[in-house]
């Protein structure tokens, strides 16, 4: 009962390969499994129910296909190969791939397109996958399959090798496209870094690894490693993508924090708390308390700044990293950032006041762009900024 | 966007083979193919190669081709919808490159016109979505093409209404094809399988001057009022996700897509079901409701055989009502309230809030996209004229109470109820975010259970092996492989029929009752036997039937007996809810008040008094809050006494609280219980300790009898500390105060100091008032730690950043 909670059809979590099998038209016999890995997960029954997707119509050879039916997911990839040397002039195949209905599959069909592509030249060539079914046992497409679905489910990756090819599969984790990276953001990794293996990845990506610490912005880190802008940006975003590292703000002194309903996690969960102590504290010889961390967190609200909340609870002496103490709770959404956005607003007589003041440059701020943005494109400090704005009355602050 | 539908199919198999007999939309571009050459690498510098020997020929990987659905010719689609039996009554979903298909083939009998024997045929309505459509988006479509299906069971079974529809329909298809074969005769031998597409593709020639049927599908839609109805409900689904459509004229069918239907109010914010879902378990008493539409246009939308209970809530709806006052002046459970709420929610007429009130502090919600430019910033002023929006909000930026904002004269000149109407238009909008002052009592011990056990969420047991698992390889990730969650066995099992409907939705662990429309057919479908039929029924459990239960069963004396109920309940309910707002002077007067009514009469008064002078003696030195319990107690007691005539009536009647049931065997001298739902509702919500909500065994109705007997000591309720805690409370000045610590002992030991309980949830279930609750944190505030943030359950509702 508690899988079936767990799993429940739409829960959107990755399930394993159920089973593999390949799937021809028999010139006389019509569909038919030719090899299956484990044996009979398909009935005849339920094969014969879904096998016109599975062996479809001419406008759907090389679609991906996924069918929902009776409990399970099954994809395939239908592929057509116009020969005379066939009985019928055509030899159809579908490798199809079934995993639970609740599973999320997306991941997948890009192993199952592959794979077929495989199995398809490698028919071309010597037309090994008619050889198998023709000499009935599969045994060397059984061996294959089963080797597919333990290394997929298993490690993620597998390396096939028939006589003297060889194709490497892996799974990609199939993400939204991570929205762009911005120059006051800070990246900070999801693993110990000591986990990381720098040779998986560019060169560029390999010198901008050692500054991203937690705390380092993207157009610090751009200056401390010589790097262009830009490049950052894209390396960041490229890291984001694959979970590696995720964007937190910029911490300030001057930044306003607010405790979310997750905060109360903290009263209760033994492990968050170990977590919460060891990471926040000056040094791992003298542990904080989780009652005085949980104050901290507590008194972070609109309106009260870090500064103001140093200057309260003087994290020093209670053994507090006040700077890891927002990147822990920022991380685990225990706290969130509360932003300032100016905005000018509309009126009619702001140009003669405009020119009364006789400013050179006088911007309009939409409200879609930050404080922190603003600072890290004029290089200013957020104080200055805020005085700045503070003298033009048409320009009010909204918190959020 | 990704809600939207792409075209929608009516697809009939039978004894004659398949047909895709109606689409909607069915003007698909003619120039298919040059589009679709299109799809390579569009890249400038890239050389043309005519033939790449080594590449295996590009793949079609796409579909949709400006927001149509393109490369499906209709017969082939006819056959793909056309399933075998084994699959009917079922779910359908096939998904095709980047297009999902979702249906729900419908197997019906069906009268051939020769013989009267009846066959059977498939019918199939299948919806086709983007493939990146969320799951409970497809199980929406999937729920309504299943509601089709029967709809028009029903209406092929009562009138043989398919059979003429699907006769039209066909004649239509006969009609261009034979007009084809006139026109291009000599391209009669063209390929077969072409022969039915011909009737979808428009002719290039004939684009709109001639008088000539443009396609079958275009005759179909003036000629079929089925294909009428499947044209308005892809038009609506597309527009508002409301579907509102008379099948027949006759079966009234409703729907609501809610991912689609709350945008309607806010663009962009996406609610799925399941959060309503999680938003009303969440759901409390002191809850309130927001219509996002006007009232009075809400009312008359609301077709004729509606529930009375929703039409007597959304009369006497206000935003500054609670739940609980709703339920009590519309003369509804709670339970029945919360139904509704969900209704309203599901359907986006409303969203939850806690009640505005003067003292509530709001904040810009973090999701809020205001910018120079937005278009809420020329409807504000539209509504509001002499503000601006940006200002306004600009106003909530530190987190003060609205009697503070109103008080810095931005409301206006218009005062408080204008400054409540602009709340309450911000809240709609999802711009303000109200903070509530949660308390955490500070014990040593902490994320340790009273046994000493340490508690880890899900996500922390796993810290030591999380911080060790070695990513060497990213794309070696562990991926946990779950056991197989069903044998394949029981998935064989039949197809569901009419009368499984609701259990379905328990395979999909989400329930799904509350989501029923508030009429999805109309009434005539009860023939049929369909137990949803009803779903105002069928959705508010049996809380709707006790009262009409109720009326049924006593006609001659409901009306005396009815006065009574009123008398009691003017003096009970308005006691108690003065009470909860002004604190305890008034209950006291309550208090006094109730007790003259029930001195006079005499059957139990004597247990009564008896319990009740203890009570006061006790409670002179205690807590003011205990009054008002009692004289909750009391109304109850006498209202027993009332109408001990029809007691028994109600006794035979479904309870709508266990507990309450369970109150009376352990109390044993009220057995009686629970005479007027509206009092019963009142005294299980003013009673009910809110960590124990959904429990029936702790019935704080038991301890309120019981501590009269013993009256609370300060070593006695310092027994919810332990010893440590004790220490520190020793050293706190105020605990010195018997007072104090006596409320702050017994808050504690209700568990409202566990950061899960708002002040205003402590004041509404505690009777207790503000001040005296700040008072005490304030004296404590070395134990207590405060943090403000916002409610989880009206939080839900809002976009997530």
């Amino acid at each position: 009962m508690d899988g079936k909670v767990k799993y429940y059809e739409g829960c959107g979590q990755e399930g394993p390969i159920r089973c593999i099998f390949l799937c021809e038209f028999h010139p006389t016999a019509g569909p038919k499994i030719t090899c299956q890995v484990p044996e009979n997960y398909i009935s005849k029954d339920i094969f014969d129910t879904v096998s016109h997707y599975i062996i479809p119509k001419v406008q759907l050879q090389r679609c991906t296909l996924t069918v929902t039916l009776l409990g399970s997911k099954i994809l395939g990839f239908p592929v057509r190969i116009d020969n005379k040397k066939y009985a019928r002039n055509a030899y159809y195949f579908n490798l199809c791939f079934v995993c639970d209905a609740w599973a999320r599959t997306v991941h997948l069909e890009p192993l199952v397109k592959k794979l077929t592509e495989y199995l398809l030249s490698m028919e071309l060539e010597t037309e090994w996958l008619s050889k198998q079914s023709i000499s009935g046992e599969a045994k060397a497409l059984s061996g294959v399959m089963r080797q597919v679905m333990q290394d997929i489910n298993s490690r993620r990756m597998c390396t096939l090798t028939v006589g003297t090819t060889t194709t490497h599969l892996t799974v990609v984790r199939v993400n939204s496209d991570p929205t762009p990276v911005k120059d006051h953001q800070v990246p900070v990794f999801l693993y110990s870094r000591h986990s990381f293996v720098a040779d998986q990845w560019d060169l560029t990506t390999n010198q901008i690894l050692p500054y991203i610490d937690g705390f380092n912005h993207v157009s610090k880190i751009a200056a401390l490693t010589d790097v262009e802008i830009s490049l950052v940006r894209a390396c960041v975003q490229n890291l984001v993508y694959y979970g590696v590292v995720t964007l937190v703000p910029i911490f300030q002194y001057c930044a306003v924090y607010s405790a979310t309903p997750k905060l109360r996690q903290l009263t209760r969960c033994a492990g968050l708390q170990r977590q919460c102590v060891d990471f926040c504290a000056r040094s791992p010889r003298q542990l904080p308390k989780v009652s005085d961390i949980f104050r901290m967190y507590a008194g972070m609200s609109y309106g009260s700044t870090i500064r103001d909340l140093c200057r309260r609870m003087k994290p020093q002496e209670l053994a507090i990293n006040e700077r890891k103490l927002v990147l822990f709770g920022v991380l685990e959404g225990l706290i969130r950032r509360v932003y300032k956005f100016p905005i000018t607003l509309h009126n009619d007589d702001s140009a003669s006041i405009l020119s009364d003041h006789s400013q050179p440059l006088v911007r309009t701020y939409n409200g879609l762009v930050c404080l922190d943005e603003l600072c890290c494109q004029s290089g200013l400090s957020a104080l200055q900024i805020e005085e700045q704005l503070e003298r033009d009355s048409n320009v009010v602050f909204i918190v959020k | 966007m990704e809600v939207n539908p792409l075209n929608i199919f009516f697809v009939k198999s039978d004894s004659k083979g398949d047909r895709l007999l109606f689409r909607y939309p069915y003007t698909t571009d003619n120039k298919d193919e040059s589009k679709q050459k299109k799809y390579g690498r569009q890249n400038p510098y890239a050389i043309n190669s005519t033939e790449d020997l080594l590449q295996n020929p590009q793949s079609q990987t796409s579909n949709i081709c400006k927001g149509q659905l393109s490369g499906f010719t209709d017969e082939m689609l006819s056959t793909l919808f056309a399933v075998k039996a084994e699959l009917c009554n079922r779910k359908f979903e096939l998904k095709v490159n980047d297009v999902r298909f979702v249906g729900h083939p419908t197997l019906l009998p069906y009268r051939t016109n020769k013989d009267d024997t009846a066959t059977m045929i498939l019918i199939n309505i299948v919806f086709a979505l983007q493939a990146s459509a969320s799951h409970s988006v497809v199980k929406c479509y999937y729920d309504l093409s299943k509601r089709l299906g029967k709809a028009l069971r029903h209406e092929e079974k009562r009138c043989s209404y398919l059979t003429e529809e699907m006769k039209i329909m066909l004649a239509a298809h006969d009609e261009v094809s034979a007009l084809d074969s006139e026109m291009n005769g000599d391209n009669d031998d063209e390929d077969d399988n072409l022969r039915h597409s011909v009737s979808s593709a428009t002719y290039s020639s004939e684009n709109g001057a001639d008088a000539a049927p443009k396609s079958a599908f275009h005759l179909i839609l003036q000629r079929s009022s089925l294909a009428r109805s499947m044209k308005s409900v892809f038009e609506e689904l597309s527009s508002t996700g409301i579907v509102q459509v008379r099948i027949n004229k006759w079966v009234l069918l409703s729907f609501c897509l809610p991912h689609k239907a709350h945008q309607i109010h806010n663009r962009g914010l996406i609610i799925e079901p399941e959060t309503i879902d999680k938003c009303l378990q969440k759901l409390r008493p002191y809850h309130g409701i927001l219509l996002m539409v006007n009232p009075n246009d809400l009312l008359a939308s609301i077709p004729l055989d509606s529930s009375s209970a929703l039409l007597r809530l959304i009369k006497l709806y206000s935003p500054l009502k609670s739940l609980q006052t709703l339920a009590i002046e519309a003369d509804l459970t709670l339970k029945q309230v919360s139904q509704l709420t969900g209704h309203l929610v599901y359907w986006a007429k409303a969203t939850v809030i806690y009640p505005l009130c003067e003292s509530n502090v709001y904040v810009v919600a973090p999701g809020a996209n205001v910018h120079i430019h937005s278009p809420l910033v020329e409807e504000f002023a539209k509504e509001f004229p002499s503000l601006c929006l940006l200002q306004m909000l600009s106003e909530f930026s530190l987190p003060a109470p609205l009697w503070y904002v109103s008080r810095n004269g931005c409301g206006g000149g218009g005062g408080g109820a204008r400054l409540a109407r602009c709340v309450a238009w911000l809240l709609r909008r999802r711009l303000l975010l109200q903070l509530h002052t949660y308390v955490q009592f500070n014990s040593p011990h902490w994320g340790r259970d009273p046994d000493g056990k340490e508690y880890y969420c899900e996500k922390h047991d796993v810290f030591n092996q999380s911080c060790s698992v070695s990513f060497s390889s990213l794309n070696q990730m562990q991926l946990n492989v779950p056991e197989p969650v069903e044998p394949r066995e029981t998935t064989n099992t039949f197809p569901d029929s009419d009368e499984d409907y609701p259990t379905e939705n328990n395979l999909n662990q989400t329930d799904f009752s509350h989501t029923k429309p508030i009429v999805i057919e109309s009434e005539h479908i009860k023939y049929d036997k369909f137990r949803e039929a009803d779903s105002a029924n069928h959705s508010f459990d049996d809380g709707l039937d006790v009262v009409d239960g109720i009326k049924q069963n006593t006609n001659g004396d409901y009306d005396t007996k009815e006065k009574v109920q009123k008398k009691i309940q003017g003096n009970s309910v308005d006691s108690g809810i003065s009470s909860n707002m002004n604190g305890t002077i008034n209950g006291v007067n309550g208090i006094s008040e109730i007790l003259e009514n029930g001195h006079t009469e005499i059957s139990k008064s004597e247990l009564i008094s008896n319990l009740s002078l203890d009570k006061i003696d006790s409670d002179k030195k205690s807590l003011p809050s205990r009054l008002s319990d009692l004289s909750l107690k009391d109304s109850e007691a006498t209202l027993n006494k009332d109408t001990s005539s029809d007691e028994d009536k109600f006794e035979s009647d479904q309870d709508i609280s266990p507990r309450l049931k369970i109150n009376g065997m352990v109390n044993g001298t009220e057995k009686k219980n629970g005479v007027s739902l509206n009092l019963k509702l009142q005294s299980e919500m003013s009673f009910q300790p809110p960590t124990v909500w959904n429990v029936p065994a702790s019935c704080d109705v038991v301890d309120a009898c019981r501590i009269p007997n013993e009256p609370p000591t300060t070593e006695s309720l310092l027994d919810t500390f332990t010893s440590e805690e004790r220490v520190a409370l020793a050293t706190v000045p105020a605990s010195k105060n018997t007072d104090d610590l006596l409320l702050l002992a017994q808050l504690h030991k209700k568990g409202y100091f566990r950061g899960e309980q708002h002040l205003e949830e402590i004041m509404f279930m505690e009777n207790v008032s503000r001040s005296q609750l700040m008072q005490l944190l304030d004296k404590f505030k070395d134990v207590l730690i405060t943090f403000e943030t916002e409610d989880p359950a009206v939080a839900m509702l809002y976009p997530y950043q």
